[in-house]
């Protein structure tokens, strides 16, 4: 196993424990991602609301394209394919996410539906978010 | 400096690491909308939905992008005059806080307790106002929390409630 993982047995236990974090990181993207593909409509109707452009179809692609970005990324980094990319680009999704929810608090706005399974507020969004944003940036830093 | 940078060997590939991965996920999402079909268009019993008479008590939606059109002014005066407190009936336009504030308000609705306990069954709802607004707050009510809901109308007829004299009947009653 570890012969088909290089760079597992090149790093030794600290490889081990980057990876594992990575890992989880991965599992997180994928966990956010699959409410969204399950209830294509629901997330639809957030990224409409959340929205500050009102052009339908650019909404529409937005809604298909987010969630098919975390999994393509949340696999890259299982496989450590594409690494750094990947990193980076979720570094940049995460920070959008942070925008869009800035924008929404305060304006008032809050995510009804069940998305991520319960009604949460951008007001717990947003730290969970630059949490998040910075274990990112801290592994991308780490890889370079 | 900076175009060194930018043109250098390790900028490149992470370039083109990014865009292969950003092909990837529009294809995946290509995929995704090809297999599931296109989930951001309202189903079809949400546009067939017809105000139906036999129905004993309602709530009105008035969903309405511009609320300085005549038929916006000309719908929530009809409904004004049918219940002056302005109590039982939600503005609502396209803007996605007002929507919030609109399901918000009919879940905390402050209406007597058979009302109440109607609402919580299958209350109909009929919204009235712009076939995109009208349709869109309908379909979100469903998506979103009103999944019971028996039926949610929808029209953006100007005068829709004086051609449903009986729909005003059944409103003043309920009220």
């Amino acid at each position: 196993m570890i012969r088909m993982l290089p760079f597992l047995s090149s790093r030794g236990w600290m490889g081990w424990g980057l990876y594992a974090f990575q890992l989880a990181l991965a599992l997180l993207f994928l966990y956010s991602a699959m409410p969204k593909f399950s209830d294509l409509t629901s997330f639809y109707l957030f990224v409409r609301g959340m929205s500050p452009v009102s052009m339908d179809f650019l909404i529409q692609m937005t809604a298909y394209f987010l969630p098919s970005l975390e999994v393509v990324l949340a696999g890259a980094l299982a496989v450590r394919r594409y690494e750094l990319a990947a990193l980076g680009l979720l570094f940049l999704l995460v920070l959008f996410y942070i925008l869009i929810l800035t924008r929404a608090y305060v304006l008032g706005l809050k995510v009804p539906c069940n998305y991520f399974a319960t009604e949460i507020s951008a007001s717990y969004g947003i730290p969970r978010d630059v949490i998040l944003v910075s274990l990112l940036g801290a592994r991308w830093w780490e890889s370079m | 400096m900076i175009l060194d940078v930018v043109m250098s060997p390790f900028s490149r590939r992470l370039a083109r690491d990014a865009a292969l991965l950003l092909a990837g996920s529009v294809v995946l999402a290509g995929l995704v909308w090809r297999s599931c079909g296109d989930a951001t268009k309202p189903p079809r019993e949400v546009l067939a939905a017809q105000y139906s008479p036999a129905a004993d008590s309602v709530l009105v939606v008035l969903a309405w992008r511009d609320r300085s059109k005549p038929d916006f002014v000309a719908h929530s005066d009809v409904l004004r005059s049918v219940n002056p407190d302005g109590v039982s009936f939600f503005v609502v336009t396209s803007s996605y806080g007002m929507w919030h504030r609109a399901v918000s308000s009919l879940l905390t609705l402050q209406l007597h307790e058979s009302q109440v306990r109607r609402f919580s069954g299958q209350l109909p709802i009929v919204v009235v106002g712009t076939p995109t607004d009208a349709i869109r707050f309908c379909w979100h009510l469903r998506s979103c929390r009103f999944k019971d809901v028996s039926w949610c109308a929808y029209s953006d007829q100007a005068g829709w409630f004086h051609d449903h004299p009986d729909f005003l009947v059944k409103l003043q009653r309920s009220f």
